[in-house]
């Protein structure tokens, strides 16, 4: 069947472009001028997608995207505006109120990659191999509270300082913070989470403090501790090698939004260890003896969907950006070229591939020579790179 | 009478005609150094000394400085070797003078024990006898007048002491109107700077509201401007595939025209050089949009109106490149840039902030190279580096360079070479502020051996100082 995808936009104009760009495609196109229709259109009809503008007359944008996440979450929410404020973007993207944004002008072709990516990763969390699972889980653990309590805070454009404040108070989540930011490769050294969110940004340290709250959540109960141990020393390593190679491949900062990904990419890992631990060990006993197979493979035939899309599930389900998601979902390679962020993931990809070699002392699979294409380098030069970076910290 | 009566009335005639013509100096209109000189020697001249000087102690009375001396000819000056003077180095004087005392030592061999080191020091410099006089401000010792003589031993009558005693008071009080002077003039000073300070701050003030609010503009007119940009090229994108589509049909079409009236009209149209173009030219609309769509988003980007946390980590040489599109219009006519940027950290700044002074020193570079009227064009080059613990920056240009005596003041407020009109002489004070002051950074300028100016911008890449400041203005 295929995919509904509905546009709103104030301009008549905008619209009938879409219409043009998409006219090879095979999505249903649905266009509406204003929230009102849009809403109508919601009611009646299933829709895959709704990208709206931000600025329009009575109901805006946020305003509309945030009441189609009330009403229906299934719907992917993306914002495609000329806003010249840039941070109200970020901000709705950050609040969960829309998946992803895109900017006008836009570009017809990478507009169409986009669209068809994010359908795809979506696509991607809901095989059925996945629901099913999802579905023997009694309960799945809800946005946690610390992060949630960030999030309203955000909403409320409460003070970069109470925020701060509070993640403070929470003394774990702030080690977390304050780790990430030591070792970051800013050359900083700080014991203040107040500095820690001017080097990082909001959005990083928001989704440390996710990541931490993630992993105490995913071992409460009969989970066997070294495991959940293990796979947190993977995750800072991880995300440490990320920053480290990100600075050497572009000499700047990672983008915000994936300066917590390392802790992030393995939360599917721990999903399969709480609900299915002997699933877990059998996987793990399996990669062991057959390293020429995709651990993601294994992990299919074995429980019938990969720790990847079910922690791209969780996060989606969690109502966290796509990018993000989508660092979860295709960080063991098999990196296609449309792929949104190619590079970034290709990166993702080599830091948990080096990583899980220095925590588990031997590799289970190789560097997809995809993702070294696309990074224009060589196993031997990232070699010397990840050696240099293990060295600094 | 006797002969030395004679000679003592004679004495005490001088010395108190001398005093008189102090008196008189010190309420002319003469300069401080002036009538202090001028007493001095007329002291010395009047009591036939071989030299007559003044110390004065500093303020809080641990050192005294030998501020004026007279010489009879042939006698050696002392005064440079009589600064910073230790006060206890004349214990026995200094008793005696703050009792206001005259102290009379006729024969330097003579001083008793507890003279021991003002002995030393007098023979030292083989001062034969001297006479020391208080200075004083409202009872206070702030300094003497000393007369020497290296040759012989004197006497001094009471009478004529006590007329020196006057010229020593008159000097006390010349020293305090002198200050009181020193400080009216100072604090007069320190007003003038005040007030220049509060007129570039104010400047500083206009000036950057008047950017915020061309910020605030672009940001409006970024959104007016990206809807329709938004669909033009979206739909000369989609127009390229129909030409596409199009081209393939007629290209089929003309295999088979025969028809005489449809070449007639391919001709007459010029069909043929149509289709050949039709590519190039959506290609050039393609492109002159994309580059308003940049303009767009580096005039918003460059205003940075949207950030709300002043202080982030930043990318320098995209600060640099949006500002280079932004002066483009004031360069292009004049010069060419040629850019070498370096890999650089992110640095914690206020980019909106450094945006300008790039802004700032780049537009100074065209009106440099602009200024000379020249038949070819000049060339400003912007490269970036950076080590361990800074990012540099260095924009030069091939202009006139600057004038050395400018050089110094070129950071002042006000201060301009341009035409009235042209500028207000505060670009590169402000800039100097941000860089310097606001960043912790170092701006500097030299003429380049060849021709033209280099600016050297260089800020810290951890910023603490920042970091410090955003946290106080947070909390």
């Amino acid at each position: 069947m295929s995919k509904k995808i509905l546009f709103v936009d104030d301009e008549r104009n905008v619209l009938r472009s879409m219409v043009r760009a998409f006219m090879d495609s095979d999505y249903e196109l649905e266009c509406v001028e204003n929230a009102g229709d849009a809403l109508q259109i919601l009611e009646d009809n299933s829709v895959d997608m709704i990208v709206s503008d931000m600025r329009m007359p009575g109901m805006n944008g946020y305003e509309l995207l945030r009441m189609v996440r009330e009403r229906y979450p299934e719907v992917i929410r993306i914002i495609l505006s000329g806003y010249a404020e840039k941070e109200t973007l970020v901000k709705a993207v950050m609040d969960g109120t829309a998946k992803a944004y895109m900017t006008k002008p836009w570009d017809n072709e990478k507009l169409r990659q986009e669209v068809s990516s994010i359908l795809a990763s979506y696509q991607s969390t809901r095989e059925s191999g996945v629901l099913k699972l999802i579905n023997a889980i009694d309960r799945l653990p809800v946005l946690p509270a610390a992060y949630r309590h960030i999030i309203s805070l955000i909403e409320k454009d409460t003070s970069m300082n109470q925020i701060a404040q509070f993640i403070e108070s929470e003394p774990e989540y702030a080690a977390n913070v304050l780790r990430t930011v030591n070792s970051a490769f800013y050359g900083i050294r700080t014991g203040s989470v107040k500095k820690a969110i001017v080097y990082l940004g909001l959005n990083t340290v928001k989704n440390i403090v996710l990541s931490s709250e993630a992993f105490v959540l995913l071992s409460e109960g009969p989970v066997p501790k070294e495991e959940v141990e293990l796979l947190w020393q993977h995750s800072s390593l991880c995300n440490r090698l990320l920053h480290g190679l990100y600075q050497a491949f572009y000499k700047k900062k990672i983008p915000e939004q994936f300066a917590a990904a390392g802790l992030l990419h393995d939360i599917g890992h721990l999903i399969i260890l709480k609900y299915f631990p002997r699933e877990f060990a059998a996987i793990h006993a399996y990669c062991k003896d057959e390293k020429k197979h995709q651990m993601t493979d294994i992990e299919r035939q074995i429980i019938g969907a990969a720790h990847t899309q079910l922690g791209g599930y969780l996060l989606d389900w969690w109502n966290l950006p796509s990018d993000i998601v989508d660092a979860c979902l295709h960080h063991h390679g098999l990196i296609s070229d449309t792929m949104r962020h190619r590079e970034i993931i290709s990166l993702i990809h080599v830091a948990d591939m080096y990583s899980s070699k220095e925590i588990t002392h031997g590799a289970f699979e190789r560097v997809d020579p995809r993702a070294l294409r696309l990074l224009k380098t060589s196993k031997r030069q990232l070699d010397v790179l990840v050696k240099g970076i293990l060295r600094d910290a | 009478m006797s002969n030395n009566d004679f000679i003592i009335l004679q004495q005490h005639l001088t010395v108190s005609q001398t005093v008189f013509k102090i008196a008189k100096s010190f309420v002319s209109l003469d300069g401080y150094e002036k009538v202090i000189d001028q007493a001095l020697e007329q002291l010395g001249q009047a009591t036939n000394a071989a030299r007559s000087y003044l110390f004065l102690f500093d303020r809080d009375k641990k050192v005294m400085n030998n501020t004026h001396e007279w010489c009879r000819e042939g006698v050696i000056p002392e005064i440079d070797n009589l600064r910073d003077l230790p006060l206890d180095m004349f214990p026995w004087w200094l008793k005696r003078l703050s009792n206001g005392e005259v102290i009379d030592i006729e024969d330097v061999d003579s001083i008793e024990e507890e003279g021991h080191a003002e002995k030393q020091i007098l023979k030292q410099q083989d001062i034969k006898s001297v006479l020391v006089l208080p200075v004083e401000i409202d009872g206070v010792l702030i300094g003497f007048v000393g007369l020497d003589d290296v040759k012989t031993s004197r006497f001094w009558d009471a009478q004529t002491k006590n007329y020196l005693k006057v010229a020593s008071d008159m000097i006390g009080m010349a020293v305090r109107k002198h200050e009181a002077e020193e400080q009216i003039h100072a604090q007069k000073g320190e007003l003038e700077q005040a007030y220049e300070n509060l007129k570039a701050k104010e400047m500083q003030l206009i000036h950057s509201e008047k950017l915020a609010g061309i910020g605030q503009l672009a940001a409006g007119i970024a959104h007016e401007i990206n809807n329709p940009v938004g669909y033009v090229s979206s739909n000369t994108d989609t127009l390229r595939s129909y030409v596409r589509a199009i081209k393939k049909v007629m290209n089929l079409y003309r295999k088979d025209a025969g028809r005489e009236e449809i070449c007639a009209l391919e001709k007459e149209l010029k069909l043929g050089f149509i289709l050949q173009d039709i590519d190039m030219l959506l290609d050039d609309n393609l492109e002159g949009l994309s580059r308003i769509a940049d303009i767009v988003k580096n005039l918003r980007e460059f205003a940075r109106i949207d950030k709300k946390e002043k202080y982030a980590a930043a990318d320098i040489n995209a600060g640099l490149h949006s500002a280079l599109l932004i002066a483009r219009n004031e360069i292009k006519y004049f010069a060419d840039v040629k850019t070498d940027f370096g890999g650089l950290p992110p640095v914690v700044c206020d980019i909106g902030e450094v945006n300008q002074v790039f802004l700032n020193i780049l537009v100074n570079a065209a009106q440099a190279i602009q200024s000379q009227a020249r038949n070819e064009k000049g060339l400003i080059e912007v490269s970036t580096r950076c080590d361990d613990t800074h990012v540099i920056c260095v924009i030069s240009d091939d202009g006139p360079g600057i004038v050395e005596q400018n050089i110094r003041k070129i950071f002042d407020p006000f201060f301009t070479t341009k035409a009235v009109g042209k500028g207000t002489g505060l670009g590169l004070s402000i800039s100097y502020d941000i860089i310097v002051n606001r960043h912790g950074g170092k701006l500097h300028v030299e003429n380049r051996k060849t021709a033209g100016a280099t600016f050297r911008i260089v800020l810290p890449i951890k910023n603490n100082k920042l970091i410090y400041e955003q946290e106080n203005l947070i909390c």
